[in-house]
């Protein structure tokens, strides 16, 4: 049986997210800012046009927005969560083989032996996510999973494509290629990309003609794997992404600068919140945590920037709240240095291993397990009837840390209080 | 300093102290060895300021003094030389040691001797303990001991000592091991966590020589002493958790097997167990165990194991790493497994051991 592999991504997702909602941004160009409103994370087509660049802080562009009466979103991450689980349930009555890659990803295999027209399948589903979501997609059809990333770019570029482009057996595939920087090609990081170039190897056809033995010298197996992959030589299956989850982080600047070691420890204890739900969510445990608090690095003088970092080894690996916590207040006077004005402030977990398969504990375990079922009533209670319900009592998530969020649209699917109205 | 020794009694001790020196220590004088030549023989010193090792071996002393030199280097140089005499010679207000064996010379730095820490010395009374006894306790109890740095009190095993008994306890906090000897030894009574490290040399210590070792200890410091080596090491502070509280006291339900039987069933299991939590199941049924294991993507394994039991089915999960660290120093004879239920601490020991009280508690796994 032949089989293609699919590559599905929203088009400017957080931006169309907004749009789906709200009439008045249909004709105008969107962008959504990063946490605190500091700088562009997403751009609709018509911003992009306009100049505005990803990652580009919102001072900058703040005239050009004006000018061009640009409509401007706090980031609404509930909403881009709940959007993205309906795009993947759609997705899933395609494939029983689904990867979601990222909020707004998602690998599907395909039997190509039934699919006479892999593109008509492509536009199918397209259509499809657009009828069930009003979120509009791009499909990238191929042999492999890199091809179909190479497949998905082209589709959003070429008018022709018109947002749907099946590689498999195309003719077309080698001109795919030769357009494609070998930078972009999915698994070629920045130094790879540097290396490969100073030899030559410029696009992603130089690389799938490279020789074998040299690739995997100068790449080792992973390099060769990807060098197969665009060869149309399946070696990625789905589902193993080559880069598993080996961290947690949650950081956020502030909305003010904040100076007590109080302060500190609120905002600290709200991101260690959501750094549990992660892991619980991702039914992951934590083998150690890294807690970290800087002032601005635009402050001019040495002597008002600090940067304070500290990790400890967890007792036992985890995932509850309470635990992560507490391990978070032992941390944190360490690094805290009174007189400066901490500008952000984060959390990492890491040695992060599948709570399947780890030992129970020899002392504390009863304890361990009821604290298990709190958390996980305590996320199913937040999960029903919204964000810090219930919550830890040491952030109360209206201090100068908590982030501005002023522009940020209504959670439309998630909160009932903040649901369309229909006048 | 000038002096002449044989070669193999000189590599022999120099050996001993690779373990206790640090390769890469942030304190440049803990990478040597401080080496005096008196008595009559040599002494040699070695610390990484928790362990220290200090050694004595014969040699014809032409001239007394002492010399720091650097321990690794010395080590590979004294083991590439011929089975001959060395020379050894440092000329006062000279910056270089030489040593020179047949044809072969060589010219190392000559540290001051000032700045080599002071080893505590301990000047009460030894009390004698076995050999052999010693290096049993540590062999079955070293393997639970944590590798993660940050536990310290679980950094090493508790050893106690009390009118009936002698005992040593190591844990991971999912794992525990407990040996006992019952006996008295006599009016010692003590209750102190030996390090890792420290361990490890002792077993070292005790392999080379069946004479008793005699012991001895302060407030912060443990000595060690077989012949003319002592090993000094600090005491590890913390609280060493409640063990007894977790020693199972109504697990009935026990079977009997095979020690070298099981253990290489449950390494062919383990090959098909992932690679990270290595899990494996143990279901106990009616005259049988089946031990399964299965990884996503790589495939799954079964083993049947006819045993004689008639207790309630158990279903239980086990890391395979640490079940095949117990039958590593079990090796022959049988061995007992005994469970409460699938969800509870599950105890092995050996069937027919009389000598020693050995039990390996360790915790089910979520699978």
């Amino acid at each position: 049986m032949k089989r293609a592999i699919a590559l599905i991504d929203a088009n400017n997702f957080y931006a169309t997210c907004e749009r789906v909602f709200d009439p008045a941004l249909w004709n105008r160009p969107v962008v959504v800012l990063s946490n605190n409103d500091g700088c562009v994370v997403a751009r609709s087509a018509e911003a992009r046009k306009l100049g505005i660049r990803m990652a580009e802080p919102y001072f900058k562009v703040k005239d050009l927005i004006e000018t061009h009466k640009v409509a401007v979103r706090s980031s609404n991450y509930e909403l881009y969560g709940d959007m993205s689980s309906r795009i993947m349930d759609v997705l899933e009555e395609f494939s029983p083989e689904l990867e979601v890659y990222s909020i707004d990803e998602a690998f599907i295999t395909i039997d190509a032996d039934d699919r006479s027209n892999l593109t008509e399948f492509g536009k199918t589903v397209r259509d499809t996510v657009k009828r069930h979501t009003g979120i509009t997609v791009s499909v990238g059809i191929a042999e492999t999973k890199t091809l179909a990333k190479v497949a998905n770019h082209l589709a959003k570029k070429s008018e022709k494509a018109r947002f749907v482009l099946d590689l498999t057996e195309s003719p077309h595939q080698e001109i795919a290629l030769e357009r494609t920087p070998v930078g972009e090609v999915w698994g070629i990081g920045r130094q790879h990309a540097a290396m490969l170039k100073s030899y030559g190897v410029n696009t992603a056809l130089d690389l799938r003609n490279c020789d074998d033995q040299w690739i995997r010298r100068k790449m080792h197996i992973t390099g060769l794997r990807t060098v197969h992959e665009l060869r149309g030589i399946q070696c990625v299956e789905l589902g193993a992404s080559p880069n598993p989850k080996r961290s947690v982080i949650v950081s956020r600047s502030f909305g003010e600068p904040v100076s007590t070691l109080d302060e500190l420890r609120a905002a600290i204890s709200y991101y260690i919140t959501r750094a549990g739900e992660k892991l619980r969510k991702r039914r992951l445990v934590a083998a150690a945590l890294t807690v970290f608090a800087k002032t601005s690095r635009f402050n001019v003088d040495d002597h008002d920037r600090y940067s304070g970092i500290a990790t400890e080894s967890l007792v036992m690996a985890t995932d509850s709240t309470l635990e992560l916590m507490q391990s978070a207040q032992r941390i944190l006077p360490g690094l805290y240095r009174p007189g400066y004005r901490y500008k952000s402030a984060g959390v990492i977990l890491t040695g992060l291993s599948s709570m399947t398969g780890t030992s129970l504990r020899l002392w504390d375990s009863d304890k361990y397990e009821r604290e298990r079922l709190l958390m996980s009533a305590i996320d199913g209670l937040n999960a029903r009837h919204g964000q810090d319900t219930v919550r830890c009592g040491l952030h109360d998530n209206e201090g100068k840390w908590a982030s501005r969020l002023g522009l940020r649209s209504p959670r439309y699917t998630t909160k009932w209080d903040e649901i369309m109205r229909v006048r | 300093m000038h002096l002449n020794i044989g070669k193999s009694t000189f590599l022999k001790e120099l050996n001993l102290l690779q373990g206790v020196v640090e390769k890469k220590s942030t304190i440049p004088i803990l990478s040597n060895l401080l080496i005096e030549a008196r008595d009559g023989g040599l002494w040699i010193k070695g610390t990484d300021l928790d362990v220290s090792i200090t050694t004595w071996c014969p040699a014809e002393v032409r001239k007394e003094g002492s010399v720091c030199i650097q321990a690794k280097k010395l080590f590979e140089i004294v083991r590439a030389l011929p089975e001959s005499e060395i020379e050894l010679k440092r000329a006062d207000n000279e910056q270089q040691v030489s040593l020179v064996c047949e044809r072969s010379k060589f010219k190392m730095p000559a540290t001051a001797t000032d700045n080599f820490p002071v080893i505590p010395d301990f000047q009460g009374d030894f009390t004698t303990i076995q050999s052999d006894l010693l290096r049993t306790f540590i062999n079955r109890t070293i393997f639970a001991i944590t590798n993660e740095e940050s536990r310290y009190s679980l950094n090493g095993a508790k050893f106690e000592i009390t009118d009936q008994s002698v005992r040593m306890v190591a844990t991971d906090g999912h794992r525990l091991s407990f040996i006992e000897k019952k006996g008295k030894f006599g009016d010692l009574k003590l209750d102190v966590l030996i390090p890792k490290k420290t361990l490890a040399e002792l077993s070292k210590l005790s392999a080379d020589s069946e004479d008793s070792f005699e012991f001895g200890h302060d407030e912060n410091h443990l000595f060690f002493k077989v012949g003319k080596r002592v090993l000094t090491s600090r005491t590890l502070s913390g609280q060493f958790p409640n063990y007894e509280l977790v020693l199972p006291k109504d697990n009935v339900n026990s079977v009997g097997i095979e020690s070298a039987r099981v253990a290489s069933a449950i390494r062919r299991v383990s090959l098909m167990a992932d690679e990270r939590s290595h899990a494996i199941k143990f279901d106990l049924g009616e005259n049988q165990i089946n031990i399964t294991s299965q990884a996503a993507e790589q495939g799954e394994a079964v083993e049947h194991l006819p045993v004689e039991y008639s207790g309630p089915e158990i279903s239980v999960g086990f890391n395979a790493q640490y079940l095949l660290d117990f039958f590593g120093v079990v090796q022959e004879g049988d061995v007992r497994f005994e469970f409460k239920d699938g969800n509870s601490q599950a105890q092995l020991r050996p069937a027919n051991e009389a000598d020693f009280d050995f039990r390996y508690i360790i915790m089910p796994m979520r699978l």
